[in-house]
């Protein structure tokens, strides 16, 4: 758990600084921020051992709802 | 700003230079000092069902003072092996549970022989064959063998004057079989494989004890369905690496006018086949070609023309002949155990008439015909021609 | 739009470190067992033919992106949440070849390691290298993809230990329908996946020569699985092989005398290296046109990110990955390696053969 912290808030610090020196547009930070959510919770989930339904997973369900895959 | 970078580069590189000192490592390493290495393994059932797992560990370090520890002399000489062994529920489970009697991590993949004990040859291989394939430290180059006559515990527990560690002699006297072709020299991979593959029952090397302090390495340990069924004696093993195509060199002794000549084979080509009737396998097809020199001619009559090499061709292809049919006559009556790959032959060249027997190949291939084809050739007979004879 | 220009032997060498990527350690096609090289064949020609109109929609669409194109042809809205589905599709991909280099390392070289610090450090290495561009990783490959083959061959070695020529007959025991379902899987793994190119073909500095380049690395491609798989089976047999679960490093352990595994691991590294960054660089440079940022660097680390953390997320054991990638990849990838593509093949000459007419 904190390893999965200290990695990315070393990662998001390192970036972070570059992009304010560079006054980067706003569309730069939502989309980077997007994706470093994205990845901090579910790491957080995984680290705390509640795997979510992982997206090949939930496209396999979908395909055999379709019924394309048996 | 390039100035800049400049610099900063130049405080970086040393710690750039430290750093791939921290790669060398890999996350679990573990020095050879912390390791036992295992050199054989053995592997035996219990009267309970259980697994006993022997393991044979050499000592580096006794190796070496024992090699050179001639002129040094002075303090106790280690001895270079120990054996410890342990039962378990499964394979695994032995091996793990052995860390209550050795101190040290066992290592696997330098080790050179697996011996199978009798009574687990007989209960069935393949289940413990699983965890070797499995393990990431097993070597699949490892010779196996099957112990006649003596537990795999008894062999690796014997101490060998030929070489410190036992087992490394074990596998020499298999490394030696290119020269005499009496003993089969069966690989971990050619294990799993022969246990794989369609229409050929697995066949492995046979290993006694021949006095207090040597084992001997000769025969064949005859498999069917995964179980032991029983053994090929050393004539039958020659015959039967024949026909596999696996004889390098061997020594045939041909009776001769009240002697024997010994002919060295030098190349030797054999095959399996099957004849097909109207779909149906009508015979067995075994041919070889050999080619031989003259090794010590022991007996009256002279070589010194063509007639009489044609003569000692005839009788080669005769002896070789003779010990294909009693390998093949005791695999056929007595075992109905297809260890030459006849039913392979079938499964890959006739695959139609193959699917129709594959059900009852064992007992097909029990009552077909045999049809052995030798075609022998000697070309050369050593530095001298006549043999040594008091003047006539 | 980046100035860069690529050579066509570095986007020969580029197409082929892909295509090589993770199939030296998933074998593809293994589901037509010993007849796998029948199926190679005929995958093989159809991934070039695919590979081939990946290549038509790049020089229809001269210096134009698949954002681009995507847009141009299926207008703003509608292209560019295609555009946001391919970028999710790369970033899918990425994330797949990263979990299948950590699952190989983590079975065979260092069985203790966690999979997340494996698949971090590989992460952290080549997000510097697509950083630096088309350019960058073109030389890359350029001076590392000839070492694959190399090291397919001295793998053969393992021939001198065990071998069986004959391994591979019979052939056709269980018919054409195995045969060709393999080499439908064959064209969707790994040729298919080539999808990812038409965000780099626009970097070619001769345009005439992509055509020819595309088509050599398929050729190569498929001819380096074919004897790749003719040394694995002679070497294994096909029940053998069939059990294992990685085929080449089973032969490799074959090799007489001495370990060479890591050689293998230097393969993987290179292939899927090759692999994972072409398929970042794209996802980054859509995601980044789809936003309109010019400089698709910015993006990299959190998309990079994101992919070593879904890799870890995706499945729970080795043998998901394997069924997965057997039996729901091939229908997942079709809309975006062959339905899309097709579409856009098409509309690209319906749109140029019609100004032409009224011209005419």
């Amino acid at each position: 758990m904190l390893t999965v912290l200290a990695v990315f808030i070393i990662l998001i610090i390192y970036d972070l600084q570059k992009f304010i020196r560079k006054k980067e547009p706003v569309r730069v930070f939502v989309l980077y921020f997007f994706f470093m959510a994205a990845g901090f919770t579910v790491s957080l989930l995984l680290a705390a051992g509640k795997r979510p339904y992982s997206p090949s997973q939930m496209i396999e369900a979908v395909f055999k709802m379709i019924g394309i895959v048996k | 700003m390039i100035r800049k970078k400049d610099k900063v580069f130049k405080a970086l590189l040393p710690l750039l230079l430290v750093l791939p000192l921290l790669l060398t490592g890999c996350w679990n390493n573990r020095e050879l000092t912390d390791l036992n290495i295992v050199a054989g393994l053995g592997l035996d059932r219990t009267d309970d069902g259980r697994i006993l797992l022997t393991v044979q560990v050499a000592e580096p370090g006794a190796i070496q003072s024992s090699s050179s520890g001639s002129g040094g002399g002075g303090g106790e000489k280690s001895k270079p092996v120990f054996v410890a062994s342990n039962e378990g529920e499964t394979v695994f489970d032995a091996l793990r549970g052995m860390l209550a009697v050795v101190d040290k991590k066992l290592f696997f993949s330098a080790a050179q022989v697996l011996i199978l004990g009798e009574r687990l040859a007989q209960d069935g291989i393949e289940e413990v064959l699983d965890f070797f394939q499995r393990d990431h430290e097993v070597s699949y180059l490892m010779d196996v063998l099957v112990a006649k006559g003596a537990t795999p515990d008894e062999i690796l527990r014997m101490e060998s004057d030929i070489d410190d560690i036992p087992a490394v002699y074990i596998q020499g006297t298999v490394e030696n079989n290119i020269s005499r072709g009496t003993v089969k020299k069966t690989m971990f991979i050619d294990l799993v494989k022969a246990v794989d593959c369609r229409g050929r029952q697995p066949a492995i090397g046979q290993i006694s004890k021949s006095g207090d302090k040597e084992i001997r390495t000769e025969g064949l340990a005859v498999f069917k369905g995964g179980k032991l069924v029983g053994w090929l004696d050393p004539f039958e093993t020659r015959g039967y690496l024949f026909a596999r195509n696996k004889v390098q060199s061997a020594i045939i002794n041909v009776p001769v006018d009240e002697g024997k000549v010994s002919l060295e084979i030098m190349k030797s080509k054999g095959s399996v086949s099957v004849a097909i009737e109207s779909n149906e396998p009508s015979s067995l097809i075994v041919s070889v070609e050999a080619e031989a020199n003259v090794g010590g001619y022991e007996a009256k009559g002279r070589i010194d023309s063509p007639e009489s090499l044609y003569m000692l061709e005839e009788k080669l292809g005769e002896e070789i002949k003779k010990e294909i049919a009693m390998a093949l006559e005791r695999c056929q009556k007595e075992y109905a155990s297809d260890i030459f790959g006849f039913g392979t032959y079938l499964y890959k060249y006739q695959l139609q008439c193959w699917k129709k027997v594959e059900k009852d190949w064992n007992d097909v291939f029990k009552r077909l015909p045999v049809e052995i084809r030798v075609d022998a050739k000697i070309s050369r007979v050593g530095i001298v021609r006549n043999p040594l004879r008091k003047g006539e | 739009m980046e100035k860069t220009r690529i050579s066509s032997i570095q986007l020969f060498m580029l197409l082929s470190g892909f295509l090589f990527g993770s199939t030296v350690i998933l074998a593809p096609a293994a589901g037509a067992k010993k007849d796998a090289w029948l199926a190679m064949i005929i995958g093989g020609a159809g991934g070039g033919l695919l590979m081939l109109v990946y290549a038509a929609i790049a020089s229809l669409n001269p210096s134009k992106t698949l954002v681009d194109i995507l847009r141009e042809k299926m207008g703003y809205v509608i292209g560019n949440i295609l555009a946001v589905l391919y970028i999710w599709y790369f970033i899918h991909l990425a994330s797949l070849v990263f979990r299948d280099f950590g699952e190989f390392i983590c079975t065979v070289t260092f069985p203790e390691t966690p999979i997340t610090v494996v698949i971090g450090f590989f992460a952290l290495a080549f997000v510097y290298g697509v950083n630096g561009g088309v350019e960058v990783m073109g030389r890359m490959s350029e001076l590392l993809v000839p070492v694959v083959p190399v090291v397919a061959f001295i793998i053969s070695l393992s021939l001198i230990t065990v071998s069986d020529f004959t391994a591979f007959l019979p052939i056709l025991e269980n018919g054409m329908p195995p045969v060709l379902n393999a080499a439908f899987s064959y064209i969707t793994f790994p040729f298919g996946e080539t999808v990812a190119f038409l965000m780099l073909f626009p970097h070619l500095n001769r345009k005439e020569k992509l055509k020819k380049t595309v088509i050599v690395s398929a050729i190569a491609a498929t001819v380096l699985s074919i004897i790749i798989f003719f040394r694995d089976i002679s070497v294994l047999g096909s029940e053998l092989m069939s059990r294992a679960t990685f085929i080449s490093h089973l032969t490799a352990l074959l090799f007489p005398g001495f370990n060479v595994d890591p050689l293998l691991d230097i393969n993987l590294l290179i292939g899927g290296g090759v692999k994972s960054a072409v398929c970042v660089y794209a996802a980054t440079r859509a995601l980044s046109q789809v936003a309109g940022i010019e400089d698709f660097s910015k993006l990299t680390s959190a998309v990079t990110t994101f992919c070593v953390v879904l890799s870890v997320w995706e499945y729970n054991n080795v043998l998901e990955i394997l069924d997965w990638t057997e039996k729901v990849w091939p229908y997942y990838a079709i809309p975006f390696q062959i339905i899309i593509p097709l579409v856009l093949l098409f509309l690209s000459l319906w749109r140029k053969n019609k100004p032409s007419k009224v011209k005419a």
